[in-house]
C-alpha cells in the first residue's frame, strides 16, 4: 500500500488552520522545533476465572502532548481536552522553555495529512467479532488448561485489545497519522498436590487480529500454561553459582533486552550513564553475536510503522559480528549527538515525551544446532522460559528470572529447576557466547518494556545459545561447572 | 496571580502560565460524577458505582548544570461500574462531553449483560470517615511554586551531589515532581465522597567512576508537604555517597550468610508480602500465606501494620478507590498472620470484610494496595546491628521480579556493602539473594528504630540470619 494524503487525515482529528495555529504558537518564545502528537486509543478486555466471565470492560482514551525543544531543553504540556483555547494555551505553556523574545516564525504545512500503511496487515479486525466469540476464546483457553491435568485448581485467563491512532505534526513540515492494534490472550493456571503448589503461565498476541487463534487455539495455550506448572511440581531447587548456560530461542531474548538493548539506547549513551557509551567500532560481544532492532517486522508485538515522532521504523543493526555498530535513537538524542536517526522514538501515550525505546529487539541466527548445543554441555543449565528482568546501565549488571529451566546433565535436559534467577554484566556476558544456534524465533508477543516510568510494548527474540558461564542464582550449592 | 512556568525573561504580551492551563481545563468533577449517576438512574440501574479522577503533574530535570525539562500533565477522566443482576460491565473515558458520558452508561450496561453472575460484585455503603483536614494531606503551598524555586531546589540538590565525593563523574538527571489530585467516589447507595492531596518529591542520579568501574547511585525525598521534604543538600549528598561507594564493586564466592536489608530494599521485601497477604489471591490459593491464618508467618519481632488515617502521610486517604474507610490494621502481630486485605469483591467472596484497600485509577477496576503500611520499628540503631554481623552482607539493592507468590520462593539479582567483623568492607555486585519468604521472615532477628517514610510501604533495616547468596 502507498502512504495517502487527505486534507485533514482519516481521523479529522483537528483542520489544518488549527494545528498551524498551535504549531506557531508554541514557537513563540524562539523554540528550534514544535510538535503536536495527539492520541485516541479504546481497549476492550475481559477476564475469565472460576469457570466464567468476571467482567468485561472497555476504555476510550484522547489526549494531546505538545513538544517544544529549544537546543538541550524541552518543554512538554500534555492533556485530554480539545478544545481550540485549550490547546492554545498548553502550546504558550510549552513555548516558554525556550527564552527568546517572542518571535513570528511561519510554519509551512504540507496540503494534506499523510496517512502511514499500516505494516501489520489484519486479517479478520476484532471489531467484526462477535462478543460471544470473544467469550467463547476464553471458555477454551480456561478448559485447555484444566483438561491438562486433574491438579489444576485455578484457571485465571486475560483476553485485551487495543486500538491506537496517532497524528503527529510538526515545525517542520511532517503531518501523518497510523494506526495499530494489538491483542493478547495470557492464561495463567495453578496446580496443587498435597502441600506444594506451583503456577504456569502462556500467552499469545502481536499487532494482528483474531487470525492470530488459527495458528495457536486458546485451548494450546491453556494446555502450556498448565504444562509449565505441572513441571514446576517436580521442580529442585536451582542450584547457586556460576555454571554453563544454555538458553532456549524465543522469549530468552529478554537476556539481549537486558544485557545490552538499553545500554544502546542513544539518551543513555549521551548521558553517559551506560557502559557502552563511547564505544561504536569496538568489540562489545563474541563475533559470534549480531544483534538487531527492527520495528519493520510486521505482525510482532514490537511492530511499529513509525515511531512517535514520525520516523519510519527500520532494521537497525547494533552489534555485527561483536561490533558495536549503533545506538537506537529519537530525534533529539540523534541531533544531539550527530547519529542517523533509526526510528525509535516512542512514547507510551500523549502524557510523555517520546525518548529512545527498542522495537523488536534479536539476536540472529548463527550455525550451530540447537539440539547439538545441548549435547555439547556436560553439565550446566537449561533456560527456557522467562519471567521479567532488569539492569543498571551504569554498571551494566543485569538480571532475569527463569521460570522454566532444566539442569543439563551428559548432554542432556534432566531435572526441572524451580525459581532461579541469571545475573551477569552485560558486555561480559556477550562475550562468553560461544554457539549460536540456527533456530532464531521471536517471542509470543506479550512483552513490556518499563522505562522512565513509561511502558511500551515490545518483541524480543534469540535462537538457542551457549554461554560459557555465567551466575545462577538459586538456593541449592552447585557442584563446580565443567565443561 | 499564579506564577508563570517560565518568567526569566521580560515579555510585553499578557503572560501565560501553566496554571491558568490548569485552572481552565480543570472541569468540576464532582458535577460529571452527578452527571452520570443521573444517567444510570435513568436507565433504572440500582447497582452502580463512579470513579472520577482529575491531576495535575509538574516536573523539572536539570541535568549538568542546566535545565533539560519542564513538563505539565493534566488529565481526568470518569470510570463506572455496572452491576445487573451480579453481572458486572466497566466502562470508562477520558471523554467527558455530554454525550460521551451518555454512550459510556450504555458500553457498562451492554458489558455487563455479557457478563456472568458473580456473588462478589458489589458497592461500599456510605460509612463514618475522619475530616480531611485531620489528614492533612494537601499543601496548598505546592499550587504556587514558582518555576524559578523548583529549578533552584534541583540545582542545589544537583550540586551537593556532584560535590559528595570526588569520584562521582556527573548527574545522569535530578528532578522536582509535585502534582495534586483530585477523587470523588459516588454510587446508587448514596455514598460521595471526595477528596484532594498533593505531593511533592526530589530526586537525584549520579554516575560515579573508579577503579575501572562505572557505578550508578540514586536518592530522593517525597512527601505530601513540601515543608516535609529533606534538603535538597542531603538528597544530593546521599544520592552521591550511593555510587561512590559501589565503586570496586565485585562478586563474592556463594556463601550462606546473614543478610541485612537496608530500608529501600526492605520495603521492597516488605511490599511483595503483602501481595501475598491480598485476600482474593489467597481464596484462590495463589498465595504462599494460604491456611496460614492465625500461623507464625514471621519472627515474633515482626509487626505489620496498614494504615490509611496517619496525618500527612503518602498513602494516606479517608477512604479507599471503592469508598471503604482506609483505617488502621494490623495485618501481622508479632509474626502471627491476623488478617489478610480485602476490596469489596475479594472480601465478598471470602466472607470476610473490606479492608479499604481497594485501589485504581478511573480506568482499571479494584485491586488491592497498600495505604500506609510498615514494619513497627524495634529499638535498635543501625549501626548497632551492622555491628553484631560478624559476617554477612548489607544488601542496597535489589534487581529483577523473582518472586513466585504461589510457593514464596524468591531470586533476585543483588548488590550490596559486605560486612566483616561489624564493619562495612568492600561494595559487592554480580550475585543473587534467594530462598523462600517464610524462611526471610520467620528468619529476622533484628530490627532497627529507622522507619523512614519515604515512600507509601516503609520498613526500618533489618537482619534474615541466613539466605542463600549465589555468586562465584
Amino acid at each position: 500500500m502507498e502512504p495517502r494524503s487527505l486534507p485533514t487525515g482519516q481521523f479529522s482529528f483537528f483542520d489544518r488552520g488549527i494545528i498551524q495555529d498551535v504549531i506557531e504558537a508554541a514557537l513563540t518564545r524562539g523554540g528550534d522545533f514544535a510538535e503536536l502528537f495527539v492520541q485516541r486509543s479504546s481497549s476492550n478486555g475481559a477476564s475469565f476465572e472460576e469457570g466464567h466471565i468476571r467482567e468485561a470492560e472497555s476504555g476510550a482514551r484522547l489526549g494531546v502532548g505538545i513538544r517544544v525543544i529549544k537546543g538541550e531543553r524541552t518543554g512538554y504540556a500534555a492533556l485530554d481536552e480539545l478544545s481550540k483555547d485549550t490547546l492554545m494555551t498548553a502550546a504558550s505553556a510549552a513555548a516558554q522553555i525556550a527564552d527568546s523574545p517572542a518571535g513570528d516564525r511561519r510554519v509551512i504545512l504540507p496540503v494534506g495529512c499523510t496517512v502511514i500503511p499500516t505494516i501489520s496487515p489484519i486479517l479478520r479486525d476484532v471489531d467484526s467479532v462477535a462478543l460471544a466469540q470473544k467469550t467463547g476464546l476464553l471458555e477454551r483457553a480456561d478448559r485447555g488448561a484444566r483438561a491438562q491435568d486433574s491438579r489444576v485448581i485455578q484457571v485465571v485467563v486475560q483476553y485485551a485489545e487495543l486500538r491506537r491512532d496517532i497524528m503527529i505534526c510538526n515545525s517542520e513540515g511532517l503531518w501523518v497519522e497510523d494506526s495499530a492494534q494489538i491483542i493478547r490472550l495470557v492464561v495463567r493456571s495453578v496446580v496443587e498436590t498435597d502441600n506444594r503448589r506451583e503456577t504456569g503461565r502462556y500467552g499469545i498476541g502481536g499487532h494482528v487480529g483474531f487470525e492470530i487463534f488459527d495458528k495457536l487455539d486458546a485451548q494450546d495455550c491453556g494446555r502450556r500454561a498448565t504444562r509449565q506448572a505441572v513441571t514446576l511440581l517436580d521442580a529442585r531447587e536451582a542450584p547457586a553459582g556460576p555454571q554453563m548456560v544454555v538458553m532456549a530461542n524465543g522469549w530468552a531474548g529478554v537476556l539481549l533486552h537486558e544485557a545490552v538493548g538499553h545500554g544502546l539506547e542513544a539518551d543513555a549513551a549521551r548521558k553517559g550513564s551506560t557502559i557502552f557509551a563511547g564505544k561504536l567500532g569496538q568489540q562489545v560481544a563474541s563475533e559470534l553475536c549480531t544483534v538487531v532492532d527492527d520495528g519493520s517486522l510486521p505482525g510482532y508485538r514490537g511492530s511499529i510503522g513509525i515511531d512517535d515522532e514520525g520516523s519510519p521504523s527500520e532494521r537497525t543493526v547494533l552489534i555485527e559480528n561483536g561490533i558495536l555498530r549503533s545506538y537506537m535513537t529519537d530525534q533529539l538524542n540523534a541531533r544531539l549527538m550527530g547519529l542517523p536517526l533509526t526510528g525509535n522514538g516512542r512514547r507510551e501515550s500523549y502524557l510523555h515525551v517520546p525518548i529512545p525505546r527498542m522495537t523488536n529487539t534479536f539476536l540472529e541466527a548463527g550455525d550451530s544446532d540447537p539440539e547439538e548445543i545441548l549435547r555439547s554441555v556436560k553439565k550446566g543449565f537449561y533456560a527456557v522460559e522467562f519471567g521479567g528482568g532488569q539492569v543498571d546501565t551504569a554498571s551494566g549488571q543485569f538480571v532475569f528470572n527463569v521460570t522454566e529451566g532444566y539442569l543439563i546433565e551428559g548432554g542432556r535436559a534432566t531435572a526441572p529447576v524451580k525459581g532461579a534467577t541469571l545475573v551477569g554484566n552485560g558486555p561480559e556476558v556477550l562475550k562468553q557466547v560461544d554457539r549460536v544456534g540456527s533456530d532464531c524465533a521471536l517471542d509470543p508477543g506479550l512483552g513490556t518494556c518499563g522505562k522512565a516510568g513509561q511502558h511500551v510494548p515490545v518483541g524480543v527474540g534469540q535462537p538457542h545459545l551457549r554461554i560459557r558461564e555465567m551466575t545462577v542464582g538459586g538456593t541449592a550449592i552447585a557442584a563446580p561447572a565443567v565443561v | 496571580m499564579l506564577p508563570p512556568l517560565w518568567s526569566n525573561h521580560h515579555q510585553t504580551t499578557a503572560k501565560l502560565t501553566m496554571d491558568s492551563l490548569s485552572s481552565e481545563h480543570t472541569s468540576n468533577i464532582s458535577h460529571l460524577a452527578h452527571i452520570v449517576l443521573g444517567e444510570i438512574r435513568k436507565r433504572d440501574i440500582d447497582t452502580a458505582d463512579i470513579i472520577a479522577k482529575r491531576s495535575r503533574e509538574d516536573s523539572v530535570t536539570v541535568r549538568q548544570g542546566q535545565v533539560e525539562m519542564v513538563r505539565r500533565q493534566i488529565s481526568r477522566g470518569i470510570g463506572i461500574r455496572v452491576i445487573i443482576n451480579g453481572r458486572l460491565g466497566f466502562a470508562h473515558t477520558s471523554d467527558v462531553s455530554e454525550a460521551s458520558l451518555s454512550s459510556l452508561v450504555d458500553r457498562a450496561i451492554t458489558l455487563a449483560k455479557e457478563a456472568f453472575p458473580d456473588r462478589g460484585h458489589g458497592i461500599a455503603k456510605p460509612a463514618p470517615v475522619p475530616a480531611s483536614d485531620e489528614l492533612d494531606v494537601f499543601d496548598d503551598t505546592l499550587l504556587t511554586v514558582p518555576l524559578e524555586e523548583k529549578i533552584d531546589r534541583v540545582l542545589r540538590l544537583e550540586k551537593a551531589m556532584l560535590a559528595s565525593d570526588p569520584r562521582i563523574a556527573r548527574s545522569v538527571g535530578c528532578h522536582w515532581h509535585d502534582g495534586d489530585d483530585e477523587t470523588v467516589i459516588a454510587n446508587t447507595l448514596g455514598l460521595s465522597q471526595s477528596w484532594r492531596g498533593t505531593g511533592v518529591s526530589i530526586v537525584g542520579q549520579a554516575v560515579a567512576e573508579g577503579n575501572g568501574q562505572m557505578q550508578s547511585g540514586w536518592w530522593w525525598s517525597q512527601a505530601r508537604h513540601r515543608s516535609d521534604l529533606d534538603t535538597p543538600e542531603e538528597v544530593g549528598s546521599e544520592a552521591g555517597r550511593r555510587a561512590a561507594i559501589m565503586l570496586g564493586a565485585r562478586s563474592i564466592a556463594t556463601v550462606r550468610a546473614p543478610v541485612v536489608f537496608d530500608t529501600p530494599v526492605a520495603s521492597q521485601v516488605l511490599g511483595v508480602l503483602f501481595r501475598a497477604l491480598d485476600g482474593e489471591t489467597v481464596r484462590k490459593r495463589s498465595s504462599y500465606l494460604v491456611d496460614r491464618r492465625g500461623d507464625a508467618i514471621a519472627s515474633n519481632l515482626v509487626t505489620v501494620i496498614d494504615d490509611g488515617y496517619m496525618p500527612r502521610k503518602l498513602g494516606t486517604q479517608s477512604v479507599d478507590d471503592e469508598g471503604t474507610p482506609a483505617r488502621k490494621k494490623t495485618l501481622v502481630k508479632n509474626g502471627i498472620l491476623k488478617q489478610f486485605v480485602y476490596d469489596i469483591r475479594g472480601a465478598r467472596l471470602s466472607r470476610a470484610k473490606a479492608t479499604g484497600n481497594a485501589q485504581r485509577s478511573y480506568g482499571s477496576l479494584p485491586s488491592v494496595g497498600p495505604t500506609n503500611l510498615y514494619v513497627v520499628p524495634g529499638d535498635l540503631t543501625r549501626d548497632d546491628l551492622i555491628k553484631t554481623v560478624k559476617s554477612g552482607i548489607l544488601l542496597t539493592r535489589i534487581l529483577g521480579s523473582g518472586v513466585n507468590l504461589v510457593t514464596g520462593d524468591v531470586s533476585w539479582g543483588a548488590g550490596g556493602i559486605w560486612i566483616e567483623n561489624g564493619e562495612l568492607t568492600y561494595p559487592v555486585e554480580g550475585i543473587t539473594i534467594a530462598g523462600n519468604l517464610l524462611d526471610l521472615w520467620k528468619n529476622v532477628d533484628a530490627i532497627a528504630d529507622d522507619l523512614d517514610w519515604r515512600t507509601v510501604i516503609a520498613c526500618p533495616t533489618f537482619r534474615a540470619s541466613e539466605m542463600m547468596i549465589g555468586g562465584k
